[in-house]
This record gives structure tokens, sequence and C-alpha cells, in this order.
């Protein structure tokens, strides 16, 4: 009931406020650029591997790899989130100020995701090499980009989750790493299981769900379910900031 | 106005406040006085809104903090204890983002808080360079930003140097003259030189209830006269003092380099100072100091505190 009356006194106002502070707070702090020199470092290889060595003109690897970095990486930048202002003690300021827990934790989503597109934007430069190389299909270039941003929301979204449980940020980490892991490679068991679960296991896989977006295929189903991990983390998150004080 | 009703709060099988009633008017400075542990920081905690009651209402001008808790919020400045702020900030932006959650459109009004607040001088500090003592005012140039009807202050002079003691007391006083303030600490002159009211809580509930002179005056059945003086070994003063009628006991009696000094502990009815003089000069002793004992609401707290078991 408690969260019927936050959502309907949602406060906008107040969100970006919020979001401001915490996206300025990622700016000064150097794990965000390690953690972007590490992105960039990885997809570099792997992209240019595949433009020199095999000699395509897409980024069918990148995009299908992308998943696996997400799952590592984006629990890294979103581990200090809430677990860090509980080890400080500054959830309670933050929470005794006139914002629900809704705002808390939009404006924290909002910047950890805006971070995480932050760090996609010098891929773009991969973009311009296959323009310059060869003829790509853009289209299927700018499916992939849509399709991260909806893979980015979820994986954020479980990050912050995992990060309202503890105040510990190792502990943030290892638990959304295990939460973006379950859902990148739930479908990697579906030789193992019988035939009847297929649908279940790649329903449930944000693997399946991206490649299908990032094949172009803006499909609603794909959308919906992203918006609803999403939205499903958001309202854990907000559970356990208001049950766990 | 706060009105606390029944207020109660468990955490697991541990009941942290049992029970507890009061209420605060306008413009009173309340001071939550108890040890360690005794159940302040939950109780202020409900107030503002971070704890849950597990039972009992709050009413803060009239509105259930369990219904409204965004209205509550916004009359309420709180600063919890020790201060907790963002390390990375600077303190111009921490003041900054605070006036703006509190929708404060004025950009005076921040430069007027940092100035009560004294801040002027670190406003382009980062708050993690920032001394204990600075730390605690950004806390409070936070709590104060939005000009609320109450303050709620944790120990707000905890882990602060003398100077800066008296400097927040004064600020306290100040502002307690239009506001609501309610303050804990376990500090006894804090609440004797802050507060009109005392709130002494122990265990979890509320052991005394007064204004400060009406506490320290009820436990004024004894009276403590203390004494120092030169001319007799500590065994003599003693004795002699002892025979004084009305003198009840003497305790915390030493001699430092031929200064003694006692504590009588005496009955209330009677100022037995002259007394003491009028056998001083009798016996040719020098009188340093002579006065009433000045811990007497530290007396109470004892007593309170500790079961009572003196009484």
């Amino acid at each position: 009931m408690n969260n019927t009356v936050n959502l309907l006194k949602y406060n906008f106002r107040q969100t970006y406020v919020l979001y401001k502070k915490e996206l300025k707070s990622y700016v000064g702090s150097p794990i965000l650029y390690i953690i972007m020199t590490v992105f960039l470092l990885l997809t570099g290889v792997l992209f240019f591997k595949d433009f020199y060595a095999i000699g395509r003109a897409d980024m069918r690897s990148f995009f299908n790899m992308l998943p696996f970095f997400f799952m590592l990486l984006i629990p890294a930048i979103t581990m200090r989130q809430i677990a860090e202002e509980r080890s400080k003690g500054t959830l309670e300021m933050v929470v005794t100020m006139p914002v629900t827990t809704s705002n808390i934790v939009t404006g924290k989503f909002f910047a950890s995701l805006i971070v995480v597109l932050l760090m996609m934007l010098p891929t773009l430069l991969y973009v311009v090499s296959l323009g310059l190389a060869g003829a790509p299909d853009y289209g299927m270039i700018v499916a992939g980009y849509i399709g991260t941003v909806f893979l980015a929301a979820a994986y954020v979204a479980a990050g912050i989750f995992a990060s309202s449980l503890t105040h510990n940020q190792i502990i943030a980490w290892l638990i959304a790493t295990a939460i973006c892991v379950f859902f990148t490679m739930i479908d990697f068991f579906i030789q193992y299981i019988p035939g009847k679960f297929f649908a279940i296991l790649n329903y449930l896989s944000a693997s399946f769900h991206f490649q299908s977006l990032a094949k172009g295929v803006l499909e609603f189903r794909d959308i919906i379910y992203f918006v609803t991990v999403s939205l499903f983390f958001m309202i854990l998150s907000v559970r356990s900031i208001e049950e766990r004080r | 106005m706060i009105e606390v009703k029944n207020l109660s709060r468990y955490y697991g099988d541990f009941c942290a406040v049992n029970n507890v009633s009061f209420t605060i008017n306008r413009g009173e400075i309340t001071g939550l006085l108890g040890p360690n542990g005794a159940g302040k920081t939950s109780i202020m905690r409900m107030i503002t809104g971070y704890l849950k009651a597990t039972q009992g209402d709050i009413l803060v001008d009239d509105i259930d903090v369990s219904k409204d808790p965004i209205a509550v919020k916004k009359l309420i400045g709180y600063l919890p204890e020790s201060a907790p702020l963002y390390g990375d900030m600077i303190v111009y932006d921490y003041l900054v983002y605070a006036a703006e959650i509190h929708d404060v459109k004025d950009p005076e009004r921040i430069v007027e808080t940092a100035g009560l607040c004294g801040l002027i001088p670190v406003m382009h500090k980062t708050i993690d360079e920032l001394s204990k003592g600075f730390r605690q005012r950004v806390g409070l140039a936070h709590a104060m930003i939005h000009n609320p009807e109450i303050l709620i202050l944790d120990e707000p002079t905890n882990g602060l140097d003398p100077n800066q003691i008296t400097e927040i007391r004064n600020l306290i006083k100040e502002i307690g003259k239009e506001k609501t303030v309610i303050l804990s600490t376990h500090i006894l002159p804090e609440v004797e030189a802050t507060c009109d009211r005392v709130i002494i809580i122990n265990a979890g509930e509320i052991v005394a209830d007064d204004t400060t002179e009406n506490i320290q005056s009820a436990t004024e059945n004894t009276l403590s006269v203390k004494v120092s003086l030169t001319g007799a070994a500590l065994e003599e003063v003693c004795d002699t003092l002892k025979e004084i009628n009305g003198v009840l006991s003497i305790r915390d009696s030493f001699d430092k380099d031929g200064l003694v000094s006692v504590v009588l502990e005496t009955v209330s009815s009677r100022d037995l100072r002259p007394e003491v003089f009028k056998k001083a000069v009798e016996k040719g002793w020098i009188i340093y100091d002579l006065g009433r004992d000045q811990d007497s609401l530290e007396k109470v707290f004892r007593n309170l505190t500790l079961g009572g078991s003196n009484e």
C-alpha cells in the first residue's frame, strides 16, 4: 500500500535533483574511468580482431559479446550506489529529506544508466571505422544500440537492487554479477533440459531478448521483457531500502 | 508541536524504545538525555521518518508521520549522529544540493545559512578535507537550509573541541528562540547550558520529563556544599565539619598539597554555608572556595539510570 501512495505522489523534480547529484559524483570518481578503459580495451580487441582478420564489416560479434561484458562491468558501476550510502550513513540524510524512496532509486537508476551509455559512446568510433572501410548495415547497428539501452537498463536495475541489500560494495558486486550471469547465460542450459522448458528459459534470458532486438526486429515482447525486469528490480530496491532500516 | 504517543520500537526481540509518550511545544529547546544505547537515536529516527515505529503514533503539527512522511520531513531539519555527508562533494555544492531538494529557490539562503554556521571560509573545500567541527557545521547547515520549524539534532556537539562546543551551543540557543529544537546528548552540562526542558531516557523508557530547573530542584532534598580550605589536615576537617548539625555525610574528600577539599551532603531545608564559614573562622582555617555543588542534574541522572539504588 505504501508503494502505491509513493507512486501517486511521484515528484519528478526531486528525482532530477538526486539524479544530477549522482551523475556528478560518478564523473568525479576514478572508478568510472577505470571501468571505461577496461571496457574499451576488451571490446576494441574483439572488434578489431573481426575487422582485420575476418574482414567483416559488421558489429555482430561486438553485440554478441556485449551481455557478457555488461554482466561484469555494470555491477561494478552500480555497486557503490546504495551500499556506500549505507556504510557511510548518508542514507539516513537522504531518506529524512522530503523525497520518497522511489525518487532515490530512480535518481540512481537513471544516473547509472547514463554512465553506461557514456561508456558506450566511444564505441561509435567502431561504427565510423566500419563506414570508412565498407558499407555496413546501419539499420542493424542502430537496432543493436537500441537493444543496448534496454539491456543496460535491466542490468543497472539489478545492480542497484544488489547494492541496496548490503553495506559492502564487494558483496553488492558479487550479488549483482550473480543475477546478471543468470540472465545472460540461462539459455546455455537449453541443451540439458526437456524441450518443453525451452520457451521458459528463452523467455527468461536477457541475451535471447537482446539478440532478438539487435537483429533489427523491434519486437514488443522483447521491450516488455526489459521494462518488466527493470521495474521488478527497482520495486525490489525500494522495498529493500524501506524494510531494511 | 510534536506529539509522541505510546511509541515503541523493537529490533527483533530487543526493545529499544518502550511505550514512550511526550509532547513538545513550539519554541521549546528539549534535551533527550540518556546513556549511550538508551534509545535517544531511535526516538529521533522515528520522528524524522527514518525508522518505522513498531507501535504508537507520532504527530508533527497534527500530521501523522506514518501517513504523510513527506509533509513531516518538510517541517523538520535533521542532523543525524556524527553528521554523515558525501565526502567527495564541495561544501558549496552540497548546500546547493540540499537547497534544491528542499525546493529553496532563494540563492541568498545558502549564503545566509553558511554564514550562520560559520562555513564561509570553507565553502570551496571538499567535505573530506574538513575537520570534525566543520563537518558537524555542514550537517547543521544542511538541517537548517530550508528554515524548518523543527530542528532535530542527534548529539550535535559530539566530537567537537571546547571552543566549537560553545559555538554550536550558542547557535542552538539562538535558533531555539524561534524554533522548536530537540537535541540528544549524554553530556549533562549540555542540557543545563542549552535546554528549557529535559526528557531523561534509560533503557528505552522515560524516567523523568520536566523543565531543567524542576528536575534540578527535585533532587534537592539533599544539598551538596563544596568547600576547599587550608590550615588543617584532612581528617581534622572531616571530623570538625561532621559535627555541624544537618550534615549527612562527607564525600569526595581529598588533600592536594595542603589544600583540603570536601563535599558535604546536607539537608536541603537549611543552607549550611554560614556554619561552615563560622567553624573555619573559629579554627583559623583559610577558605579558598565555598559553594553549592552544581552537579545536581548529574545526581538525578545517576539515581534514575542506575535503577535508583541509592534511594
